[in-house]
């Protein structure tokens, strides 16, 4: 819930010592800030924009350590994980300072989505998610993804209808509240981008080996329905929204093309994983993609990288 | 000592602590006419009121906020003059630190009063007082008093870090 607390501009400097007291904190006893932990993950994206950012990154990336150290421990990993999806919700331009596009090197550089943090995450799942949190953390995951795809979709049509398509009637809207609907779809486009990124790492770790045969079926099956359903949606609305691109539908292509190459990063390295060896099955989508990338000169440069990668791993 | 008190936290507040072997006796022969069994009575009774805090809330103010570094440096000598001290009249470990968190309390409560034109000193003493909690390990879990006292430094290091990106979350 969004809720203007008491706004005090501090100083840099502050920001990061208040950090640092944090970590501090969690090493004098984590309890003390386990209940506040979503909150202060949800800080650390936005955080990092500021100036700073850099000198942010390393209280910040201890803090993520002591955290995950904390849920090892107690075996309670899947707490943590959600909480890393709840964080990368990213709020709209209109209620910060950037505009999402401006801000979305910061985001994806952001210390829960390093490489450092992702590797130390997967080594945690492959070590301590218990047999019996492995088939719920895998539904649960791809449940929390599916919700942040369906609100974007949600939010890109009703743009749309606003703007004078689909389904809804007609109507002008002022420069203003367009300029925000745009924003508020760029910002859902990289909240699914940054929570594909956690749930990849999450079912790539998965501990598969140490549950009954049943068991691994049934996230096999789960991550299957997933990959032909909402991740294929995703992939095919980035085709769409490249291909067929009208300046004057409102649609934001930009963002699309974010979560179309967020979740075909997402499939391949479902289909690539040989820790959990996942089967999606054949789907001809790789087609529409390439030529798509061949189409189109202003296409978002890892949508690019993503397209290749994947009609590669379908040549090979 | 208390007309000698300004000039001290001046010396303490500048010089590095490792600097000389001056700066040490100096050091020790201010905290050891500060901290002695009359001033640990009057902190475990009202550590707020106690004559020690009357005096650093004269010279710790807004005007001098480069003092608040001498706050860190204040915790971990009381808490380590007092742990040196025999136990008496059933004294305990526990009660050492619960009463080492009482003058952290009120050093919290220095803080506060400087404001926010100093946050940037306010925020390096605060990070220095915890660090005496976490270096002396003065805090128990069993604890709830002190228990909420460092949960109220939880939010105050939510709140900084949120405000520097505007004003969302919760």
């Amino acid at each position: 819930m969004v809720k203007c607390s008491k706004v005090t501009w501090l100083s840099d400097d502050s920001v990061q010592i208040a950090v640092q007291c944090l970590c501090v904190l969690s090493r004098i006893d984590h309890d003390l800030v386990e209940e506040s932990t979503g909150h202060i993950l949800s800080t650390f994206p936005s955080v990092l924009q500021s100036p700073p950012g850099n000198s942010l990154a390393i209280p910040a990336h201890e803090f993520l350590s002591l955290a995950l150290s904390f849920h090892t421990k107690t075996r309670t990993l899947p707490i943590h994980i959600f909480r890393l999806m709840d964080s990368c919700t990213v709020p709209p331009s209109h209620i910060s300072s950037l505009s999402i596009r401006a801000s979305y090197d910061g985001f994806v550089a952001s210390p829960a989505f390093s490489l450092s943090h992702l590797n130390k995450l997967s080594m945690a799942m492959r070590t301590f998610i218990t047999p019996g949190q492995t088939l719920d953390t895998a539904r649960q995951v791809l449940v929390v993804l599916q919700g942040i795809w369906e609100r974007f979709r949600d939010m890109e049509r009703k743009v749309a209808a606003d703007h004078g398509r689909g389904s809804r009637k007609k109507r002008r809207t002022s420069e203003g509240s367009a300029n925000t609907g745009r924003e508020d779809v760029a910002a859902g486009g990289v909240t699914f981008m940054l929570a594909a990124r956690i749930a990849t790492t999450v079912l790539t770790s998965l501990p598969l080996h140490t549950i009954p045969e049943t068991e691994q079926a049934k996230v096999k099956t789960a991550v299957r329905e997933s990959a032909t359903g909402f991740i294929r949606d995703a992939i095919l609305a980035g085709t769409d929204v490249t291909v067929v691109e009208s300046q004057d539908d409102g649609r934001d292509a930009w963002a699309t093309q974010v979560v179309a190459a967020a979740a075909l990063r997402l499939r391949y390295m479902l289909e690539m994983s040989g820790h959990a060896r996942y089967d999606l099955g054949n789907q001809n989508d790789l087609d529409d993609l390439a030529a798509a990338v061949l189409k189109v000169d202003d296409c978002l440069p890892e949508y690019g990288v993503e397209i290749v990668s994947s009609t590669h791993w379908d040549l090979a | 000592m208390t007309s000698h008190m300004d000039a001290w936290l001046n010396f303490v507040s500048k010089e590095k602590p490792a600097s000389s072997h001056t700066y040490k006796e100096i050091c020790d022969l201010g905290v050891e006419l500060l901290f002695n069994a009359d001033s640990f009575k009057q902190i475990a009774e009202a550590p707020s009121t106690s004559a020690l805090f009357d005096v650093l809330r004269t010279h710790i103010s807004p005007s001098s906020p480069h003092l608040l570094s001498t706050l860190p440096f204040l915790m971990a000598a009381f808490t380590k003059k007092r742990r040196s001290l025999p136990p008496s009249g059933g004294s305990s470990v526990t009660d050492a630190n619960s009463l080492a968190m009482s003058f952290f309390s009120s050093c919290e409560e220095l803080l506060h009063g400087v404001g926010d034109l100093h946050e940037s000193q306010v925020w390096h003493s605060r990070l220095g007082l915890l660090k005496v909690v976490e270096d002396e390990s003065v805090f128990s879990s069993r604890n709830e008093k002190t228990a909420v006292i460092l949960k109220k430094e939880v939010t105050a290091c939510i709140e900084c870090s949120a405000s520097v990106y505007g004003m969302f979350l919760w």
